[in-house]
């Protein structure tokens, strides 16, 4: 089984060489590729002097490309599995191998890494808890599924999905809407407990100002996820 | 009915238009297929403002009580439309685009480990020969 971690990477010079020694060392298995969506500081070039290995877009596509990028990839070069993990050091290896036997048992087609069934570690903002509840309980009303952190960036998908993402992923604010297309269309989602850090070290991508057309947007996307079917 | 003076004016600023995108056309800088529509739109607003008996026609029939009203109503109708077709393609064209844009990422990376992975070859050929030596 050969298996990638994706990390998407916009301006993440300060955290990504921690997160690439987090994942050679706890996640020994995995390969790795940096997805660089245009970064303005010198993410780009650290790349290259560490000689990571890195995917280098040449407009900026945002989260949603980004990530489709890397599960272009995985899919033209036979992956069975990928992860996306975010380079901003908020996400730990030690969970990959574990997410890996949780989807191979449940025959899962994603397995989500939460930070709400074991309500340990860094718990976002009070402000966002609820937005990410909203989001909780509106795929409920959707699916009837329960998913506790669907707005979560620790992902793993099977080969089945990567097909489907690289041909359609969403643009922006990707991870709920997918998560009520999937599970529109049956695929398994599996959920298991982990602990996230708080960032150390650039800014979350969604701003306040940006997160009430964020909830009306990923809201409506939902609704035409789950119409599609 | 409409004024002799506002039938005139609207009959050069169409006419005006008109030679400003055909110029444009000529010049390359608009594809035609683009320019066609907004052609199109000129073209019947200037039929209507020559011939008003028809407008007052269409006018009567849509129940619209003064036949300029008419005119605009026709004229804002059809100018949605070409809008709305270019956010269409907008949409496409930003699809392309991504696809495009990930597939060079992708070719890039493939052409330059493909690359290192040669260098590396030699670079072990090179020292076992010199072994050998």
């Amino acid at each position: 089984m050969r298996k990638l971690v994706i990390i998407p990477a916009f301006n993440e010079e300060g955290n990504l060489e921690k997160t690439i020694r987090d994942i050679k060392e706890n996640a020994p298995d995995f390969d790795y590729v940096i997805i660089n969506d245009c970064s303005t500081d010198g993410t780009l070039e650290m790349c290259r002097r560490h000689g990571f290995s890195y995917l280098n877009l040449p407009v900026n596509l945002g989260i949603g490309g980004a990530v489709q990028t890397g599960y272009r990839y995985a899919y033209y070069h036979g992956y069975d599995v990928a992860v996306q993990f975010d380079g901003d050091a908020q996400h730990s290896a030690v969970y990959l191998e574990e997410m890996f036997h949780v989807m191979q048992q449940t025959d899962s087609a994603m397995v989500i890494g939460s930070r709400f069934i074991e309500k340990e570690g860094f718990q976002s903002s009070s402000v966002r808890r609820v937005g990410i509840k909203y989001f909780t309980v509106l795929i409920r009303l959707l699916t009837g599924k329960n998913i506790t952190d669907p707005t979560s960036g620790m992902r793993m998908i099977n080969r089945k999905l990567l097909e489907k993402f690289t041909e359609d992923y969403p643009k922006d604010y990707p991870e709920p809407e997918s998560v009520v297309t999937i599970l529109s269309e049956k695929y398994g989602v599996t959920e298991i407990p982990v602990i996230m850090n708080e960032r150390e070290e650039g800014v979350s991508s969604i701003s306040l100002k940006k997160s009430i057309y964020y909830m009306i947007k990923v809201s409506c996307a939902m609704l035409v996820a789950r119409m599609k079917r | 009915m409409m004024s002799m003076r506002l039938q005139i004016v609207i009959i050069v600023v169409m006419l005006l238009a008109a030679g400003f995108i055909v110029n444009l056309v000529r010049k390359k800088k608009i594809d035609f297929k683009y320019a066609l529509g907004w052609l199109v739109l000129f073209f019947c607003i200037l039929v209507l403002s020559i011939w008003p008996i028809l407008l007052n026609k269409l006018a009567k029939l849509l129940g619209i009580a003064s036949p300029v009203n008419m005119l605009f109503f026709f004229g804002f109708c059809f100018a949605v439309a070409i809008i709305f077709a270019l956010s269409l393609s907008v949409s496409r064209l930003e699809d392309r685009v991504r696809k495009l844009s990930q597939e060079i990422a992708i070719i890039q990376k493939d052409m330059y480990d493909h690359y290192n992975g040669l260098k590396q070859e030699m670079e072990k050929k090179d020292s076992s020969e010199q072994e050998k030596l």
